[in-house]
């Protein structure tokens, strides 16, 4: 279903739902991956990991390794490069490339559980797997530090004793909070003074993994030269190839990544932990190249996971329906390094409602856990959780209608988000009004599968800023009017599709006639990395920019094929007229074969360097169905209605709206790490971290609401990550209408909620 | 083909084809007014003009600002308002500026966008700017 409040545009190309280009070769295993990557003199890596959660390295024997027949080299920490201790900005994130590289190989301690201490390359797997088996480690255990609140307790062990904490522009040492930030605007305690209800919570997460299928992977090859030369799955092989660059010490332009397919991502590929490794690894090796694969439980124990933490959430109302201040503590587990996504979380947390008087205190906290990474609108599920528990519950104390209070104060163009920045065109009121509208709010629940078990419906809404950054499109006019286009960005979520099909649209062919590729890092301009829901924004813009310059050029080959001023040819349809002359016509693929006689080869490029723009906005329903003697909980039907500004290619946007409802509601229902009193990761496994899979659920309807974004030439907004927020909300306060009782803690599993009904009947 | 699309998506522009950009008026009746101007005039005019932007100064940085949480300092550059604001709250300078460039982990919104071109932007007159922490996504 589609809802569109302004009027479309008459698109050709765009809105229509073409086969994807790379499809056939995915769907009948051509497609190439990291693992399938194989070169002339291949060698294997392997990596030895830590068994400690928190410990000081008192020594590494590697002599037996080394000894053994096939191995060719051994790294530890002290063949890296000591690398540059301040925090650098890439153009589109800050690195700290020491602690980069302490965290893809231990310097002198150990900060979690899976941490690299030592890595083999040997002629086959087996051989670098048992040279890892032989190498010696002596610990000292050091006492763990396993979430926020010991982190910050007072005399709390040190992960780093060299980090110097920033609270509100002041330097701390002797601390495990990186960063203490706060926005405030308003007055918040005069605003909770004149408030006829304060509702104040506190939730709690757990870390969970993006759960991509396939492992992180790298093949990389340090030549005579100097060069070195990498395949690798990656979100972003520009910043494979800045980390790579950063943490071995070489110029970047020494440095060329290929990407390859890639099994999913969802934000955890945007980091890199095997590339400088195997680099490392084939210069000791001779320049042989050296393929390093991960294992699962490698995944889980020691990629980027999204962060646990804890978040208080205050709100004031007044009788009037208005909110009249917000309170916020948002406290995010940062991993064994600095770096949560506690500012995109303090970001987030308010701003889907227009508030007058707020207070946003975001700390980043270190603990022994893996340094956590982006998933998917990075900060914002958390933060959803928070926000959306509070509003549900001052609705149903106040008796008002979840939607109608939603509207009443709902942000849209002109409100200031609670970090002081005004919003433009943004599509929130629409997302709630297309929600009231919908046939699954105006529908009954409906009735128990079986007797006794109880069903409730919850509402909840999210939010996510999208991003914009650098971007590169070229394009490339064949002689058959078929145009390869080359794009910097990864393709993650069908975007060589959204991509082609904006130049398409411009240039007046079918999306089929436009190639897209992704080139090395040597063959196509800068390209931030695919992450942010940026790409079909801003790569599509660089499409439409370098479009619109091949047909400006084509405009000069017709003049020139006609003998009369460029100035007098024009271009609809894919096809070029003369103004003044109604028999000089030419459709683009017959001007397509003439090009060699008018100058030669057509070609365009375009890069582009946008602001972050196009705020994103859903709302999302869930009905769930509860079993009270078990606890069992299942989604029984599910809506989830977003602005996308212009849906390119609706079939996939609905693909990124449904992926990210199943990741938010899987998050809140069954996954987390779970963690033993020593702080170690006992689930590190799919059978045992336990993600929904499509057996469990519903099909997840969809609406898109089309609001353009005035920034983008097609109105264009992300898309792919505003969609896992919501569930946060959603699922817990269906879980309250069914039965009364309201979750701070995620995974609401069966579990908790026996031990809230438990609670609740005083048993 | 559809008409011509806007021009790149910066508030604040430096090509003259660029400052077309018409914004859909805001016509909410309780909010902040918005601050930015659509204003359609050469840069060489507004510096003539001397720009007058509204600065929100961080919360972290507010001990650096009398306690100030806003300040309108002239500017027709972010590089030249940081200037104007150091001069007016000496020291505030290094909490914003690292080797030439935007600290890293700043990000600096001009109007509703997080600018990408640093110091470099230019500002409208009447233009908010807001530091805020930079922001990656997944």
């Amino acid at each position: 279903m589609v809802a569109t409040p302004e009027p479309k545009q008459a698109y050709k190309v765009i809105g229509t739902r073409p086969i994807r280009h790379d499809g056939l070769d995915k769907v009948t295993g051509k497609a190439l991956y990291g693992a399938d990557v194989r070169l002339p003199g291949l060698i294997w890596g392997d990596l030895l990991r830590s068994p400690k959660v928190h410990a000081r390295i008192k020594s590494i024997d590697t002599s037996e390794a080394e000894k053994m027949p096939g191995v060719l080299a051994v790294v530890t920490h002290n063949d890296f490069p000591a690398a540059s201790a301040g925090e650098i900005d890439t153009g589109e994130d800050v690195v700290n490339f020491k602690r980069d590289s302490a965290n893809i190989m231990a310097a002198d301690k150990v900060l979690y559980k899976g941490h690299v201490v030592a890595a083999v390359a040997a002629v086959d797997r087996n051989t670098a797997q048992e040279a890892v088996r032989r190498i010696k480690v002596e610990y000292e255990d050091l006492e763990p530090v396993r979430n926020v609140d010991e982190a910050m307790a007072p005399g709390a062990p040190l992960l780093l004793e060299d980090l110097v904490g920033d609270d509100l522009g002041d330097e701390v040492t002797n601390t495990n909070v990186a960063k203490h930030f706060r926005h405030e605007f308003g007055n918040p305690e005069k605003g909770f003074e004149e408030s006829d209800l304060v509702v104040e919570r506190e939730v709690s997460l757990q870390m969970v993994h993006q759960g991509y299928i396939e492992p992180h992977n790298a093949t990389a090859i340090w030549d005579q030269e100097g060069r070195i030369t990498v395949w690798s799955s990656t979100q972003g092989h520009f910043a494979v190839r800045s980390q790579t660059a950063g943490i071995l010490q070489v110029p970047e332009s020494k440095v060329k990544v290929n990407p390859v397919e890639i099994g999913g991502g969802f934000g955890g590929k945007t980091k890199t932990y095997l590339s400088p490794v195997a680099a490392l690894l084939s210069k000791k090796s001779g320049g042989r190249p050296v393929k390093l694969v991960m294992d699962r439980p490698s995944v889980f124990q020691a990629t980027g996971p999204a962060p646990g933490g804890k978040i208080r959430m205050k709100i004031g109302v007044g009788k009037d329906g208005k909110i009249k201040a917000a309170e916020t503590v948002l406290r995010y587990e940062a991993g064994a390094y600095p770096g949560s996504a506690v500012g995109a979380g303090g970001k987030c947390i308010l701003a889907c409602y227009n508030i007058p008087n707020t207070r946003i205190d975001g700390y980043d906290i270190l603990v022994n856990k893996p340094k956590s990474a982006a998933y998917r609108a990075p900060g914002s599920p958390q933060a959803c959780f928070a926000t959306e528990t509070v509003i549900d519950e001052i609705c149903e104390t106040m008796g008002w209608d979840k939607i109608k209070f939603r509207l009443d104060n709902a942000s849209h163009e002109g409100t200031r988000n609670a970090d002081g920045v005004l919003f433009n065109r943004i599509g929130f009121i629409e997302c709630l009004e297309a929600a009231q509208k919908s046939g699954h709010w105006n529908s009954p629940i409906g009735e128990p599968t079986r007797p006794g078990n109880v069903r409730g419906r919850g509402i909840a809404a999210g939010f996510w800023m999208n991003g914009g950054n650098k971007s590169t499109v070229d394009l490339m006019l064949q002689d058959d009017g078929a145009v390869a286009l080359n794009e910097g960005s990864p393709d993650i979520g069908g975007t060589r599709a959204s991509i082609a099909m904006q130049a398409a649209e411009v240039l007046g062919i079918p999306a089929e006639d436009v190639h897209p590729s992704i080139p090395d890092t040597d063959s196509i301009g800068f390209t931030a990395t695919t992450g942010g829901s940026r790409v079909t924004y801003a790569t599509g813009y660089a499409a439409w920019e370098a479009a619109t310059k091949l047909v400006e050029e084509l405009k000069n080959r017709a003049a020139i094929l006609w003998g009369i001023d460029a100035d007098d040819v024009d271009f609809s349809d894919g096809t070029f007229s003369s103004k003044s002359d109604p028999e000089l016509r030419i459709g683009f693929k017959d001007l397509a074969g003439k090009i060699g006689e008018t100058g030669g080869p057509v070609s365009s490029t375009a890069s582009v360097n946008l602001a972050s723009a196009g705020n994103g906005y859903a709302v999302h329903i869930c009905d769930l169905e509860i079993d009270p003697e078990t606890g069992k909980t299942d989604v029984v039907r599910y809506t989830a209605v977003q602005d996308v500004g212009k849906a390119i290619h609706p079939a996939y946007v609905e693909g990124q709206i449904q992926g990210g409802a199943v990741q938010g509601i899987g998050w809140a229902l069954n996954e987390e790490y779970w963690m033993n009193k020593d702080g170690v990761m006992t689930n590190s496994s799919f059978l045992d971290y336990r993600m929904p899979t499509s057996l469990d659920l519903p099909m997840i309807d969809t609406i898109i609401v089309e609001v353009p974004n005035p920034m983008h030439p097609f109105g264009v907004r992300g898309v792919g990550e505003v969609p896992i927020a919501p569930p946060l909300g959603a699922v817990p306060n269906a879980i309250h209408n069914a039965l009364g009782i309201r979750l701070f803690k995620t995974p609401m599993k069966a579990g908790s909620i026996l031990e809230a009904l438990a609670a609740k009947n005083g048993s | 083909m559809r008409p011509p699309p806007p021009p790149p998506p910066l508030l604040a522009c430096t090509a003259a084809s660029h400052l077309a950009f018409d914004f859909v008026p805001y016509t909410g009746s309780h909010e902040t007014p918005r601050r930015f101007s659509t204003a359609r005039m050469t840069w060489q005019a507004e510096d003539r003009r001397r720009n007058m932007a509204k600065v929100f100064i961080p919360f972290n940085l507010r001990k650096y600002a009398d306690g100030a949480s806003e300040a309108d300092v002239p500017g027709s550059t972010l590089g030249k308002l940081i200037d104007n604001l150091e001069e007016r709250y000496p020291g505030i300078k290094d909490h914003l500026v690292e080797d030439g460039r935007l600290k890293p982990g700043l990000a600096a919104v001009v109007g509703h966008a997080a600018t990408r071109q640093g110091l470099l932007q230019k500002l409208e007159d009447d233009t908010e700017v807001h530091f805020v922490p930079a922001i990656s996504g997944g």
